[in-house]
């Protein structure tokens, strides 16, 4: 039996105000996708130069990646660092930590690979922990800095080659008791 | 830390330090200000190690405070001993390498809030 006219009118109204619902919803409601300067796990680099297709790039808003979340390294061995901090980019925990859980990382966390670059924690506390090799290597570049992060046991040696270390706390209690 | 002499204004300043046997060493003829750090010393070898062979101003070694006892609160390598300013670090006069650094010139004795019967 074929539908009258009013029940098709009625079905193509309920129809359009469910579109209309869901297209309100979605303006209200904040999008889950991550900005394309989110560090979102290890072994990513940060670049302001654009990332072009490599999904392990993130590209720097106003020279800046940041965590948005703990990061959490499995990974035993890497030929590369954790993060790296390409062309003079900055790294803001925000809040967040960075860890090891595998028996032994044997790789630095940060890396970086041109001057005036920063380590640093806007947010509340930032551990970096666990039996990485290095926790940052700032590669004698002038005008790179560490500050406001806490160093827990996280490798023999917690800071190198940097200009400026403020402001951080080291523990290397149960480490390999290096500098 | 390992700071290697990366300009002539390196500095590593109001860090708190426990757990390393060498919590802060510099290894390069480039100036360094170490100021204001905390090092809990206990069981450290030397807390703050200066690179040898500095022949000019090497920099600042102030206001650093030492909790606890080490093998020697500074070791500083050849010509650099001459060459470092040192003003108001202290340690625990209790502690034989406080007592070194005191009669060093090097360190100030501190007067423990923490003392109690």
């Amino acid at each position: 039996m074929s539908k009258t006219r009013n029940e098709k009118l009625a079905a193509l109204g309920r129809i359009v105000t469910v579109a209309a619902a869901s297209f309100m919803l979605a303006a209200v409601v904040p999008t889950l996708a991550l900005s394309d300067d989110v560090i979102t796990g290890c072994f990513q680099k940060c670049q302001t130069g654009g990332c072009g297709g490599d999904l392990s790039c993130r590209t720097a808003a106003n020279g800046k990646c940041k965590l948005n979340g703990d990061i959490t390294c499995t990974s035993t061995s890497s030929l590369i660092p954790a993060v790296q901090l390409i062309d003079g980019t900055d790294l803001d925990l925000a809040g967040n930590d960075i860890t090891c859980t595998a028996a032994q990382c044997n790789y630095p966390v940060v890396t970086m690979y041109n001057t005036g670059s920063k380590v640093m924690n806007s947010g509340g506390s930032a551990v970096i922990s666990g039996p990485f090799t290095w926790g940052v290597n700032c590669g004698s570049y002038s005008g790179s800095v560490v500050e406001n992060v806490t160093f827990s046991s996280a490798a023999a040696i917690g800071v190198s080659n940097c200009q400026t270390v403020r402001h951080n706390v080291f523990d290397g209690s149960g480490a390999a008791r290096g500098a | 830390m390992i700071a290697a002499g990366v300009t002539s204004t390196d500095s590593v300043t109001d860090n708190f330090l426990t757990g390393y046997d060498y919590p802060i060493v510099t290894s390069s003829t480039q100036p360094i200000d170490v100021l204001r750090n905390v090092i809990n010393t206990s069981a450290t070898l030397y807390p703050i190690t200066l690179g040898s062979g500095v022949t000019s101003v090497y920099g600042n070694v102030k206001r650093n405070v030492f909790f606890g006892g080490a093998t020697s609160l500074f070791l500083v390598g050849g010509s650099t001993t001459d060459h470092v300013i040192y003003e108001g670090n202290y340690c625990d006069p209790n502690e034989s390498s406080c007592s070194a650094c005191l009669s060093q010139g090097r360190c100030q004795p501190y007067t423990s809030p923490f003392l109690g019967n």
